[in-house]
């Protein structure tokens, strides 16, 4: 990933869900952590297809892991993110850190 | 699932057809099945039904669009490109006059749920008659997983060649395989298609002929090539309906195969959206190592009921739980009319 590229709203949001999860980290469990944290419905689709994109750029990883229901139509996927995710969002957040500064007046205090 | 219902299957078609093939692809749809079965146990079969179509197509729309299908470049890149800039395009204008856009995507959402839900009851009642000779003798035979009740389950090799080699009730029997994505490649150039595995009396036993040239041999003598028959619509988009393709050797998932015939265009039966058909032999013996993957379909006796070939279809389970319990115990079939299918 480029320096000088960066992470959407929406994809660091999933970044950080799949970081909350841990060894959980299964993609309807990340979707329910996002759903839950954010106060909002995820749409399915453009979390799989985000999930796709992360890892496409090397953000995030997977490993197909035997589901304990053995009824479970397919496979399971635990996802991680990567060293670059991680750098990406330090990056991230520095950039907002950097840019809030002295706007509490405006932005209030973080809850 | 907690009760006896299953999703649309074009809405499993269509995500088969969607979503990349192999872990990711097969994930994304169990996510999708296993939270199904939570919906199942709280609403009604037709709500779930809906709800299921409704996350499939937003789903699949996701992924053609969102530039995420392996191969979706190339060719298509120009198409997807302008699809994916009109749709900016449309979510620009959703952020302008948001008020206006939820009451129409509401409205929109509303009009397409309705329209699904009604239509797979029209579709599967009134509109569809089966293109098969004496179609109202065809039965599908499914595993009834007991424990669960549930009575649709893909059947085992090993049963199945049991079940064809007892039966009386049943003139024929044959099976077909769960729609899966392949690799076909054809003079070097590799594409992604939906394949299935039938036994080779398939179609003799639905009694449908080629458009071009035959269906499966179905003498027993073990073939020393894979055979390979393609449907109607890929043999348009893939060989450019061209009659050369009989004949011609193709790669399936790297396995040399040649093609023997192209299907007619009507033809459609346990797998909407198939690409191509490969035949394999089905044995006796295969009880615990395959697992259970086949779709059975069987053609009565003239002289044979319903009632007369469950009950027969019910005792031969039963011998096989006995034969292999650690595989069949707690197994059964269930037998269902194949103008009845959902």
């Amino acid at each position: 990933m480029s320096a000088k590229s960066f992470l959407g709203e929406f994809e660091q949001m999933v970044l950080l869900a799949v970081l909350q999860q841990k060894e959980r980290a299964f993609a309807l469990e990340v979707r329910r952590e996002l759903e839950r944290s954010a106060n909002r419905s995820v749409s399915r689709g453009a979390f799989y297809t985000t999930l796709e994109r992360l890892g496409k750029k090397g953000l995030v990883r997977w490993i197909e892991e035997i589901p304990e229901d053995p009824h479970r139509s397919g496979p399971l996927r635990r996802f991680d993110v990567t060293a670059e995710g991680l750098t990406a969002l330090r990056d991230s957040r520095r950039a907002l850190e950097a840019l809030s500064r002295g706007l509490d007046g405006v932005l209030g205090e973080v809850g | 699932m907690t009760r006896d219902v299953r999703p649309p299957r074009w809405a499993e078609a269509l995500l088969l057809r969607v979503l990349p093939p192999g872990t990711v692809g097969s994930s994304v749809k169990a996510d999708l099945d296993q939270e199904f079965g939570d919906v199942v146990a709280n609403r009604s079969a037709i709500c779930a039904r809906a709800w299921y179509a409704w996350e499939a197509s937003k789903i699949a729309a996701h992924f053609t669009w969102g530039g995420v299908r392996p191969g979706a470049g190339g060719g298509r890149g120009g198409g997807i490109d302008r699809m994916t800039h009109n749709v900016r395009i449309a979510l620009r204008s959703v952020r302008r006059d948001p008020g206006f856009s939820v009451v129409a995507i509401v409205t929109i959402a509303l009009g397409i749920g309705a329209n699904v839900a009604i239509f797979s009851v029209v579709n599967t009642v009134l509109l569809e008659p089966l293109p098969y000779a004496d179609a109202d003798r065809l039965v599908a035979i499914w595993e009834w997983n007991l424990a669960r009740d549930r009575r649709d389950n893909v059947a085992n090799p090993g049963n199945f060649a049991v079940w064809r080699d007892r039966s009386v009730a049943f003139r024929e029997m044959t099976a077909i395989s769960l729609v899966q994505p392949a690799t076909i490649t054809v003079s070097g150039q590799p594409d992604e298609a939906m394949m299935q595995y039938t036994s080779p009396d398939f179609f003799s036993v639905l009694a449908v002929a080629a458009k071009h040239e035959r269906t499966f041999i179905t003498e027993l003598e073990q073939l020393e090539t894979t055979e390979a028959i393609v449907s109607h619509r890929y043999w348009r988009r893939r060989f450019g309906g061209s009659p050369d393709v009989i004949g011609r050797t193709i790669q399936i998932n790297s396995v040399p195969a040649v093609v023997v015939g192209v299907l007619p265009p009507e033809y459609v039966v346990f797998g909407e959206g198939t690409d191509l058909w490969v035949s394999i032999q089905i044995d006796v013996g295969d009880q615990t190592s395959s697992g259970r993957w086949l779709m059975v379909l069987g053609r009565l006796e003239a002289d044979a009921t319903l009632e007369v070939a469950d009950a027969e279809m019910k005792a031969i389970s039963a011998a096989l739980a006995d034969d292999f319990p650690d595989f069949n115990a707690g197994w059964s079939v269930s037998l269902v009319p194949l103008k009845l299918r959902g």
